[in-house]
């Protein structure tokens, strides 16, 4: 199933185009995401005053799907702000002419004397790189070793893929195969929409959140696992410092140590926490790392074979 | 030049006029026939694609016969649209058309009735003031994060945090779940 809190982005918010391409093609073949969504749909509508007429957020996404869909230009209001009772005094004093000459010309020249600075090209700036890409995709694109990963990127690793991605924030995040994350607020903060996360994060540097569908964790600088591989249950394990887990539903709050973990079933509180041995997932990924040394090898391997005459 | 005259030359200004006049007409004649938010949209957008393609069959000198025209066109792709799903021949009538499904009675009487919009204000009113102007914005006016987060001078993170905890709530709320008839449907799962 998809993730509930990817359809109700999908509902309420803007989604990039290849994502909502996604979720369209998911939910085409998906009932029960598409139950969740008719609920939802209703739900909101309700919220917004009326359960049987559309809110504008989904008028507006028809209207973009219908334009997208006959190539047309999406019509763009244009609003131009009346003149300010002070502005026209000024436009239609007697004098405006000379002084509006006169001002023109001091610009005009203090603009020839004033010494130029370099112009600066505005560039979003990177939130993560990539330091392992096997079979990963960022917005829909192949990602290669070293690809850029923007805010609100969409980070997917294949079932026999695997990812580490360098957060310019300070701290590392390891994607386990068959995983899929969105990285919003310069990094600081992940949406597990699938699989399993490792985060290492560097202290002082703010606060970092990572969000499932049945849970939030926040920290400050820890090392922790967040694995929602399970349907309706996400389990978080901390490898070292703290971290605090609360349900979405703001039920209950449990801190959770180095060596201990918790679980959140959906609709449910977090469980009181348990001892965890740290080394079952630091073994998991140095094995998903040694596959993946091992297919490279391999394919060296043939290469060498081929060449050999 | 009307606007009926530009939508038949293709502007797309006019068009966008045209889908947001006549949006809620087009919307009736299709979930008349087609249930289910998600298939519903899809069949708008159908729908619509369709009216665009079709827009030279307009008189723009008749606009007092636009309204029927597009109900017509409406009525017909969505026939079209259930039969390539694969509708049941006994779902057909007997010249062929799919006939128009009924309304559940039940329900539409209880999303007709004052309970819902009650609810709602009851929902709303518990709200502490910067949560019932983050809820008016945004699930009211449907107004997106950064205008929202801009008005009440808060962060993209403080606004989806925000907009998760109200759904929740919603979500949790029995008058609001009972309003939309979804109480009895959970057996009461819905209920802290």
């Amino acid at each position: 199933m998809h993730s509930r809190a990817a359809i109700d982005r999908y509902l309420q918010d803007v989604l990039p185009p290849a994502e909502e391409v996604r979720m369209r093609a998911h939910l085409a073949g998906c009932q029960p995401c598409r139950r969740y969504l008719d609920d939802q749909a209703v739900l909101f509508r309700a919220l917004a005053g009326d359960p049987a007429q559309p809110t504008r957020r989904e008028e507006q996404r028809l209207q973009d799907q219908v334009f997208a869909t006959l190539n047309l230009a999406p019509p763009v209001p244009v609003s131009v702000p009346p003149a300010t009772p002070w502005l026209e005094a000024v436009l239609w004093h007697p004098l405006r002419t000379l002084v509006l000459s006169g001002g023109a010309l001091t610009v005009a020249v203090l603009l020839l004397l004033w010494p130029r600075p370099a112009p600066e090209v505005p560039r979003q700036p990177d939130i993560a790189r990539a330091v392992v890409a096997r079979g990963i995709l960022v917005n829909g694109g192949s990602g290669e070793r070293n690809a850029q990963v923007d805010d609100g990127a969409l980070v997917e690793v294949a079932r026999n893929g695997l990812a580490e991605l360098k957060l310019s924030r300070g701290g590392r995040l390891r994607l386990f195969p068959d995983t899929r994350i969105q990285l919003h607020d310069g990094g600081n903060d992940v949406e597990l929409l699938r699989g399993r996360l490792w985060c290492t994060v560097d202290r002082g540097q703010g606060a970092f959140t990572v969000h499932s569908d049945q849970a939030v964790v926040r920290v400050t600088g820890t090392s922790f696992v967040v694995d929602a591989t399970a349907e309706d249950a996400t389990e978080v394990r901390v490898l070292e410092g703290s971290v605090t887990v609360e349900d979405h539903r703001g039920t209950g709050t449990v801190e959770v140590r180095g060596g201990q973990q918790t679980r959140v079933q959906s609709g449910s509180a977090p469980r009181p926490v348990n001892t965890y041995n740290p080394r079952s997932d630091s073994a998991d990924w140095e094995s998903f790392l040694r596959r993946l040394a091992e297919e490279l090898e391999r394919g060296l391997q043939q290469i060498k074979d081929a060449l050999t005459p | 030049m009307t606007v009926l005259h530009r939508f038949r030359d293709g502007d797309a200004a006019a068009f966008a006029d045209v889908m947001k006049t006549y949006g809620r007409l087009v919307r009736a004649v299709v979930s008349r026939r087609i249930h289910g938010s998600y298939a519903q949209e899809e069949a708008m957008q159908d729908v619509w694609v369709h009216i665009f393609g079709h827009r030279h069959a307009v008189d723009p000198e008749r606009a007092e016969s636009f309204p029927g025209w597009l109900a017509t066109v409406a009525q017909r792709r969505c026939i079209d649209l259930l039969r390539r799903r694969g509708a049941r021949p006994e779902d057909l009538a007997e010249d062929g058309n799919v006939p128009e499904v009924a309304v559940d009675p039940a329900q539409h009487v209880t999303f007709e009735t004052k309970e819902l919009r009650a609810a709602v204000d009851a929902f709303k009113g518990r709200l502490k003031p910067p949560w019932n102007q983050f809820f008016e914005m945004h699930f009211v006016q449907g107004l997106p994060y950064a205008d929202v987060g801009e008005t009440l001078g808060i962060g993209k993170l403080r606004c989806k945090y925000m907009k998760r905890v109200l759904a929740a709530r919603a979500q949790r709320n029995q008058p609001l779940m009972v309003a939309l008839g979804r109480w009895q449907h959970a057996g009461g799962h819905h209920a802290l």
